[in-house]
């Protein structure tokens, strides 16, 4: 319980930290609030300007699609604003030589360095995503009780799948030193998530499925939300708790072959 | 001999060259940094190959693109990207923050110019880390035919791109001699740009009055351009245009971008508070 409440300390101070300094350069946070805003509209953007010529998936409708598309940006969005930072903020620590300081602090090092990175400015995503996904929700069937129920459990396992990301990547960094690149390949894999599984060949469903579960970012939370039953969606569940402990796993054996400025 | 000295600020081969070398060597300490496109280029031209397939799954054409040629589209535009790539808004706008620009004002040199030449070096590693190896799997892996329909305009309508994708980032770094971060309007400016630039969809697809104002912003002239002069055809809000004409239009858009550069340049120097200036 303790543990718990010190962990929410940390994390309530990072947050008060980071409002301070997004409010010390106003102009260029609104203006950044809002190009995050602006940047995860691009794909419901390009998705509405094909639907607009008259193309469409087959078996989705334009709201299907960004009912995906809105849950990723909330993810995603969620996922920028309170934890991803750890990747940017462990990335640019090793490479200037600081990270040691982290490793010398009686907390978690991941959670105090996911805390550290909180930035108002992420939310714009949250907030994009969450116009779209109200909007799309409002187009499809009304989803009873148990969709939303299991909406918000798979909407967990979407969060989970991406915090396992971060570790991953932050895990890479202490190798990869200062590539900020690490980024580009995530948002390229990712990339399948927006999209519904069911346009990917089979061997690709099955990977988005049950080896890297990107198809539970947005597409099952989705599909379960407009009352389908998809295909593979409980073994697709289990596997994103196993690839939360690969993940974990992964950044433990990272930190321990990092060796510091003084060797 | 004051018009040769000007002109020297402007252009130089000697510096150009020794610049642009001195670029080259420090970013190859750096080629896993750049190889990470080897990954990412064919990657993201996956994703678009499942999407366009399953688009095209019940029609033969989209807006005038069949499936072969929107994905010749897709992997023309990650190949140019390759060879246009700039930071030069980066670069410039750090300079100027942290006062490091100083520097160069003290130096014979016009900082654009040096900033191209360092362009010139980066791009010239990209060519054969980025833009060779992403070419041979886009042919042998995905089969697609990337053969320019005419060489020679496309190689030429590819440097005005490269030297407007160049000019339009310099011009949006110039913005740091007004603002204390730029970070957040370079990144608005960024999405504006590709977006109207076509990197995420021909522009052919946006309503017909968009498509119009489209075709008087220097954007469409970084990559829709030089990608629909490599296909051998040009169309943009109804618009057709004989290849030759159009890169004719594409080279007057990069000298007035020069011209924009130039004055906002002027504007924004006098501007500059660096350490002891």
């Amino acid at each position: 319980m303790k543990r718990v409440l010190d962990i929410l300390r940390l994390y309530s101070t990072g947050i008060r930290i980071g409002l301070a300094e997004n409010l010390a350069y106003r102009g260029n946070f609104l203006i950044r609030f809002f190009v995050m805003f602006l940047s995860d509209l691009l794909f419901p953007l390009v998705a509405l300007l094909v639907y607009r010529s008259g193309a469409a998936f087959p078996g989705w409708t334009l709201e299907e699609v960004l009912l995906i598309q809105g849950i990723f940006m909330m993810a995603k969005g969620f996922a920028y604003l309170f934890f991803f930072g750890l990747v940017w903020n462990i990335g640019e620590m090793v490479r200037d030589g600081l990270f040691d300081l982290m490793l010398i602090k009686p907390c978690s090092v991941i959670h105090l360095a996911a805390a550290t990175s909180f930035s108002l400015e992420n939310s714009g995503s949250l907030l994009g995503g969450s116009g779209i996904f109200i909007y799309a929700v409002s187009k499809i069937p009304k989803p009873g009780l148990w969709e939303w129920a299991a909406f918000f459990l798979l909407f967990l396992l979407s969060l989970s799948v991406l915090f396992s990301f971060s570790l991953l990547m932050s895990g890479t960094l202490f190798k990869w030193v200062g590539n900020s690149r690490i980024y580009e390949i995530f948002n390229t894999i990712t990339q399948f998530g927006l999209f519904p599984k069911t346009i990917y060949s089979r061997a690709f469903q099955n990977i988005l499925t049950y080896l890297i579960p990107i198809a539970m970012i947005a597409f099952f939370p989705a599909a379960v939300l407009k009352g389908d039953k998809p295909e593979g969606l409980f073994l697709s569940a289990g596997i994103c708790l196993v690839f939360l402990f690969a993940a974990r796993l992964f950044w433990h054996a990272m930190l321990k072959s990092y060796s510091s400025a003084g060797g | 001999m004051a018009m040769g000295k000007m002109a020297s600020r402007f252009f130089n081969g000697r510096l150009l060259t020794s610049v642009a070398a001195a670029t080259y060597k420090e970013w190859a300490a750096y080629r896993s940094h750049i190889l990470v496109s080897l990954f990412v280029g064919p990657v993201y031209f996956l994703v678009q190959y499942f999407i366009w397939s399953a688009l095209f799954h019940n029609t033969t054409t989209i807006n005038g693109f069949t499936l072969q040629e929107m994905l010749v589209y897709y992997g023309v535009t990650t190949l140019i990207n390759y060879c246009i790539m700039d930071f030069a808004d980066w670069n410039l706008q750090m300079l100027i923050r942290t006062g490091r620009f100083i520097t160069f004002l003290l130096r014979p040199v016009s900082h654009r110019f040096f900033a191209l030449a360092q362009k010139v070096g980066h791009r010239f590693l990209g060519f054969w880390l980025e833009f060779i190896p992403v070419y041979l799997i886009f042919l042998f892996v995905f089969r697609l035919p990337l053969v320019p329909a005419d060489l020679f305009w496309s190689v030429l309508s590819l440097i005005f791109g490269f030297l407007m994708m160049f000019l339009v980032n310099y011009s949006i770094g110039i913005t740091g001699f007004w603002l204390i971060r730029t970070d957040g309007l370079r990144s608005f400016f960024l999405i504006f740009r590709d977006v109207f630039a076509g990197v995420f969809i021909p522009l052919v697809f946006f309503p017909g009055w968009l498509q119009k104002v489209l075709f008087f912003l220097p954007f469409q002239y970084i990559s829709y351009v030089p990608v629909r002069v490599f296909s051998g055809n040009y169309e943009l809000g109804g618009v057709t245009l004989a290849i030759p004409v159009i890169v004719a239009i594409q080279g007057v858009y990069v000298f007035l971008m020069g011209l924009v550069s130039e004055f906002l340049w002027r504007l924004g120097i006098k501007r500059f508070t660096g350490v002891g200036v």
